[in-house]
């Protein structure tokens, strides 16, 4: 019922942001919200995104999901759930030229950059210190590697990425390491087109 | 009118758009494309949030554009786009199609990701052999199998394709048929089935010439796509190497593919991820691993020796059962082959077990990576099983050569008119004599010989038959006497296939057995009786089996080492191996998924991995050597096989080109086979392969020198992190100038320092070689972009004055204190701060500073910091500024027009230029400053860009520390700079390093005599001035200091500033830590500078000294 609604004025926030679409991505994309909305109360919960395969089987699938919500609240609307999908949204040519002045998308290459950063900031200070490294790891290897390894290899990818010398990583130093990573392809979803 | 690229917000491009859309109207592409844009925009104009009069007129527009111009386009255009897109899908289809079809290619992603690339290396060899086989298969069943079948004589029709009457009863025993006998030996499996008929059929096929043909392409086939791979492997290798960068952040943070959706697929990946991580770690432990060298060495040296000795036991032992088991087929001839070889195969599948764990128990001695002790132990296992097959070749070329010298005697007896040969043998071992009584009936065509020979046991004659042939017919014997079984017409081509395919199944059944046995067997027991034991199973002593990387390869050359043997006198043979690596394929991979454990330290096989075919290579000659000399040395059958009748196998070649070819193609294959052309051509080849291999040397250093400047410019062109950094315009022409300017090609040892500044005056490349006595490796290379690069040719219009520079800039040990402030990343952290430190007295350098983006930039590479980190900074100062040293520690950075005393200046490495303003020099090179600055406003790649005239404000003096003096300033500032400035800061101060060192050697090489210090200004102050320049574009733009009379010309010459090149320097860093203390000692370090800087002072004089 509110599906007009909404679609007319996510399109315009949505606009907002520098964000073009048309009315039928923003239609298709709004089917798929009320088909994972199993509530059907127009938001989605954390349950609702566990549903998904592909998060359910990722490691960091929690980590994902979490970045649907804002801090603290456990349900996101369409507007919400479009925000965070914005990120994924390809880089155009033809916005690679666009006016300087204005700010930049939320599919930037920093800010899609920025995104991947938050799933491994836990803390959300801005910085991956040595423990938030660790817990990734463990979650991706399982038992199968012994702490002590693991934390060797945390210490690594520190050492590595550090340049500052405070034995974490910042979002600078995060930049760095994945600066020959082609992050606007690969960060990228065509879901919009 | 207005364009398209207004309607993508791009206010201010509009005038670049209509130049786009005119230069559009010429080159149909992109006129399709524009048309293209203006549908697109047309379909999407009502999402955009515009007004809508906007929206209209863009829509006018975009109309009015595709109407204009589509007209010019043909139809064809259009589909052919569309089939460009249609193709390009379908290809996309068709590749993913094709991969479904690659064999077992899920089978070994599976593997993969459980066992590691190593077990996975093993599995791709074996589908890459497999490969190999199918075409071997295709190339000796299209050309001789099916030929024989079709057109040849059918079976029983001739004497070779007929089973004799008295085998014919026991021709289906299972013994028989075991032994490849019977109805087996008399088909188109063997050599001897297959008929001498020159053409074949109707058709005229010739059998005889495509059978020698395709045995030899055989050969020539595999070492053409053994040699083609292995050169693919190490292109790509090559192509591959290096990028060792952020090894462990990329395995942490770009591990998981966020597209797998199925759970099967999501185990598989993790599986993946921890091999890869643990990959990882052996890597990483085995860079750690330190052992004295010298306990290394003699360790080493001992395992070799162990192995060898090893190595000769086993081939001793080998060697002494098999002649043990040919003396017993002397002795007791009733023994059947099988019998007489049992010790031997038993001794050898013994030693083939045993002696590679024992190799591997030695190679933990060696402590090697476990790569490196993979191939070692690869090696020495293949030199094993070269001992074990070798000696079995000659065993088998021992009978071949009885057989042969049997048949050529039946023919000598023939020749020397008798027509009874009886050849007595005296057994050693038995009292009694045995006489072998050979009666041969020959008829007279020499192509159908029949020979019977009929072997007469137990006879009592007298031993003085012929002593003389009795020694001959030694071997003879034995021969017959194996082969009591089989017709007397004996064909050795298809004895040696025969050989062959027993081989290749029996090691077939023995690798199905081992397998069973060693691997299923244990993993059951050790499963399910791990309960009812008293020790843990499991993690004791039978454990799982491991996979055996090592062996089982060897095991595959091996094998495809059999096929090469025989397959010229079985043509069957590769069929046969390709129906066995198919078993052995799914076999392995299902009892490595279901009864082995991924090895202990799983280590990285590299995909382009060239040492399994290189001993694939060699096992190929190996294997080639036998058979080729075989086909030479030994005269064919005479009355079996394709080539029977003939001298030599080869006639057939010979005589197809006197007999098939007209008489002027015989007449020049005499010539070219005549040593008058066969030995120059030896000698071009020769020739060619040398000047081939000198130019592939020279591409690879090529490629090398290629590799580092790419990687130096992909490191600049990231270098800014997007999130600080302003979009400017500037930006786009910096990048595309770096990406024109030559990078250095660090070398790891020799300190050398490069300048490059080709520049249109011709001064050339200058190149400076010193060796620094702390920095261990600098080599910097200045290429200054050529032609627009006056700045640089200001830099370096005098060699000798550009020398001075550099050297000054990158002997920082020999002047400054012991601490070695170059090389030191951490040095940077110290200079951030800097910024807001000295804010008040900068504020009016940033905000000027900020206007200008031309500058000349030195990048320094780090090399220390594992080439991480590419610096760019500013080397040139505002030319109104002047940089003042006025107490050896304080650099002081003064606008031009300001009046300032500096009363030490003179005799300290202050800056004597400013005092005695050297105008005779300057006014020459700021002419070519000028010069070059209109040449580059033609170019007029930026030239809004001004230098601001007005220096009213820039009267506060900004004060600089340089040396520890400024790290102590730096020190005290707050935090709230980031990294990427941090980074700015310590790349500036490496320029201020320079031109420090400018400073003070100038004075201390003409102590009093400012006059000469002439060229050191213009650069000096300016690179000490970078810290403050840097903090709000993050990219300092500074100027040379030059004179007062250049701050006259500053509008002339602001164009040249733009134009001036970047520079690079690379510098490798010392290894040596600068201290972080250093950072920490602040104020105190003080009077430490000023010491150390009057060392620098007298250092420099021995420099000139060195230098002059």
């Amino acid at each position: 019922s509110g599906s007009n609604f909404s679609t007319i004025t996510v399109c315009r926030e949505l606009h907002e942001m520098g964000f073009h679409v048309s009315h039928s991505q923003i239609t298709r994309l709004y089917s798929r919200f009320t088909s994972l909305d199993k509530g059907e109360n127009g938001t989605l919960s954390r349950e609702d995104f566990q549903r998904i395969p592909e998060l359910a089987i990722n490691p960091l699938g929690d980590r994902i999901i979490n970045a649907f919500f804002p801090e603290g609240e456990d349900q996101v609307n369409f507007r919400g759930f479009m925000r965070t999908l914005a990120h994924f949204r390809p880089i155009e040519d033809n916005e690679k030229n666009k006016d300087p002045t204005a700010s930049e998308p939320l599919n930037s290459r920093t800010n899609k950059l920025l995104f991947a950063f938050q799933l491994y900031d836990l803390d959300r200070d801005d910085k991956i210190s040595r423990d938030e490294l660790l817990q990734v790891l463990r979650m991706m290897v399982g038992v199968n590697i012994s702490d002590e390894q693991l934390g060797s290899i945390a210490d690594r990818t520190i050492q590595e990425a550090d340049q500052n010398g405070d034995n974490s990583i910042s979002f600078n130093e995060f930049i760095k390491v994945l600066e020959k990573v082609d992050v606007e392809q690969k960060m990228s979803i065509r879901f919009l087109h | 009118m207005l364009t398209p690229l207004l309607l993508s917000h791009c206010s201010q491009s509009d005038e670049e758009g209509k130049e786009d859309e005119h230069a559009d109207s010429n080159d149909p592409e992109q006129m399709f494309q524009n048309i293209q844009f203006q549908k697109e925009i047309i379909a999407n104009i009502r999402t955009r949030a515009w007004p809508m009069r906007r929206k209209l007129k863009a829509l006018k527009q975009a109309r009015e554009i595709v109407l204009k111009y589509e007209g010019r386009l043909t139809r064809t255009r259009g589909y052919q786009a569309a089939g460009a897109d249609l193709l390009k899908k379908v290809s996309r289809l068709l590749y993913n199609i094709v991969v479904l079809f690659i064999p077992w290619e899920m089978r070994i992603k599976k593997i993969e990701s459980h066992f590691g690339s190593g077990v996975a290396s093993y599995f791709i060899f074996l589908r890459w052999l497999f490969g190999i086989n199918i075409v071997l298969t295709v190339m000796t069943g299209a050309f001789i199998v099916i030929p024989e079948l079709l057109a040849g004589e059918p079976f029983g029709t001739t004497r070779s394709k007929t089973i004799p009457k008295e085998h014919l009863a026991s021709a289906q025993d299972l013994d028989t048929i075991w032994s490849l006998g019977g109805y087996l030996q008399y088909s188109v499996l063997f050599y001897g089935y297959y008929g001498p008929v020159r053409k074949l059929g109707s058709a005229g096929y010739r059998l005889p010439l495509a059978y020698f043909l395709v045995g030899m392409a055989v050969f020539a086939y595999s070492f053409i796509i053994l040699l083609r791979k292995m050169a693919k492997n190490s292109r790509l290798s090559l192509a591959s190497a290096s990028d060792e960068n952020f090894t462990f952040c990329w395995r942490v943070f770009c591990a998981w593919d966020y597209l797998i959706g199925n759970p099967e697929a999501a185990e598989s990946k993790g599986a993946a991820i921890v091999n890869n991580i643990r990959e990882a770690i052996v890597e990483e432990q085995e860079k750690k691993k330190d052992t004295s060298l010298a306990v290394l060495i003699s360790l080493r040296i001992l395992a070799n020796i162990l192995v060898l000795l090893s190595l000769a036991g086993s081939i001793y032992i080998i060697y002494f059962v098999v002649d043990r088991s040919q003396k017993l087929e002397l002795e007791k001839p009733e023994l059947t082959l099988w019998e007489k070889n049992e010790v031997v195969s038993v001794v050898v599948s013994l030693i083939t077990m045993i002696a590679p764990s024992a190799f591997e128990l030695v190679a933990q001695l060696e402590m090697y990576h476990p790569r490196t002790s993979l191939r070692f132990q690869l090696a020495r296992v293949l030199v094993l099983y070269l001992g074990n097959l070798y000696s079995l070749i000659i065993a088998l070329l021992d009978k071949v050569n009885s057989m042969s010298m049997a048949a050529a005697s039946v023919v000598s007896g023939n020749l020397s008119d008798s027509t009874a040969f009886m050849a007595t043998i005296s057994q050693p071992g038995e009292t009694s004599l045995s006489t072998l009584v050979s009666d041969i009936s020959i008829s007279e065509n020499h192509n159908s010989t029949i020979a019977t020979i009929a072997m007469v046991l137990d006879v009592n004659t007298s031993i003085s038959t012929s002593k003389v042939t009795m020694a001959t017919m030694y071997n003879h014997t034995v021969m017959f006497e194996q082969n009591k079984q089989k017709k007397p017409d004996e064909c050795w081509e298809t004895y040696v296939g025969q050989e062959m395919l027993k081989l290749s199944i029996i090691d077939m059944i023995f690798t199905v057995a081992s397998i069973l046995l060693i691997d299923f067997i244990r993993g059951l027991v050790v499963r399910y009786l791990s309960d009812c034991c008293c020790w843990d199973l499991e993690s004791k002593f039978p454990e799982y089996g491991e996979f055996k990387i090592a062996e089982n390869v060897l095991h595959l050359i091996y094998n495809q080492g059999m096929i090469w043997m025989g397959s010229f006198f079985s043509p069957c043979l590769p069929a046969f191996n390709v129906l066995k690596l198919i078993g052995l394929m799914y076999l392995r991979s299902w009892a490595v998924l279901t009864c082995n454990v991924p090895h202990q330290q799983v280590f990285r096989a590299s995909r382009s991995n060239n040492f399994y075919l290189a001993m694939l290579l060699f096992m190929l000659f190996l294997c080639m050597l036998p058979t080729i000399f075989a086909i030479v040395r030994y005269r064919p059958s005479q009355h079996c096989g394709p080539f029977s009748g003939q001298e030599k196998i080869y006639d057939i070649i010979s005589e197809t080109i006197a007999n098939d070819f007209p008489l002027w193609f015989s007449k020049v294959m005499s010539y070219v086979t005549s040593p008058v052309v066969a030995l120059p051509a030896l000698l071009l080849l020769f020739m060619l392969i040398y000047y081939l291999q000198a130019i592939a040397r020279s591409l690879k250093f090529t490629n090398n020198q290629l590799r580092m400047q790419l990687q130096t410019v992909s490191y600049r062109r990231y270098k800014v992190p997007g999130g600080d950094r302003k979009p400017d315009q500037q930006d786009g022409d910096i990048t595309s100038r770096e990406s024109s300017i030559r990078t250095p090609s660090p070398r790891p040892n020799g300190s050398v320092t490069n300048f490059q500044s080709p520049d249109r005056r011709g001064n050339g490349i200058r190149t400076i070689t010193q060796s620094a006595s702390r920095v261990k490796t600098a080599r910097a290379t200045f290429a200054a972009g050529a032609p627009r690069s006056p700045t640089v040719s200001i830099l370096h219009n005098g060699t000798c004055r550009s020398k001075s520079y550099h050297h000054v800039a990158y002997n920082p040990p020999t002047r400054y204190s012991s601490e070695n402030i170059h090389s030191d990343p951490l040095y940077r952290k110290t200079i951030r701060p800097l910024h807001s430190a000295e804010a008040a007295g900068i504020v009016t350098a940033q905000s000027y500073v900020g206007r200008r983006p031309y500058t000349t930039r030195y990048v320094i590479v780090n090399e220390h910091e594992a080439r991480k980190k590419l610096l760019r900074s500013a080397t040139r100062v505002p030319r109104h500024f002047r940089a003042e040293d006025p107490g050896g520690e304080i650099v002081e950075l003064i606008p031009r027009n300001t009046k300032r005393y500096t009363p030490r200046a003179p005799h300290l490495h202050g800056h004597p230029h400013r005092s005695n303003p050297p105008q005779s020099h300057l006014s020459d090179e700021e002419e070519e400053e000028e010069a070059g600055g209109k040449r580059e406003s033609r170019r007029g790649s930026f030239g809004q860009t001004h230098r601001p005239r007005s220096l009213s404000d820039l009267q506060q003096p900004a004060r600089f520390y340089i040396g520890e003096r400024l790290e102590t300033k730096l020190s005290m500032a707050s935090k709230d700079s980031h990294t990427a400035r941090g980074r700015y800061g310590g790349e500036a101060q490496k320029g201020d390093w320079e031109d420090m060192e400018t400073h003070t050697q100038s004075p201390a090489r003409h102590p009093h005599s400012p006059s000469r210090l002439v060229h050191s200004p213009p650069q000096g102050p300016g690179r000490r001035l970078e810290p403050q320049v840097k903090p709000k574009t993050s990219r300092s733009k500074l100027e040379p200091s030059l004179t007062e009379s250049d701050s006259a010309s500053l509008a002339s010459s602001s164009d040249q500033q733009n134009s001036s090149t970047d520079q690079y320097i690379q510098v490798i860093h010392n290894k040596e830590k600068y201290l972080k203390s250093e950072a920490r000692q602040g104020k105190l370090a003080k009077k430490k500078s000023k010491a150390s800087i009057d060392l620098n002072v007298s250092g420099s004089k021995d420099l000139v000294c060195s230098n002059v």
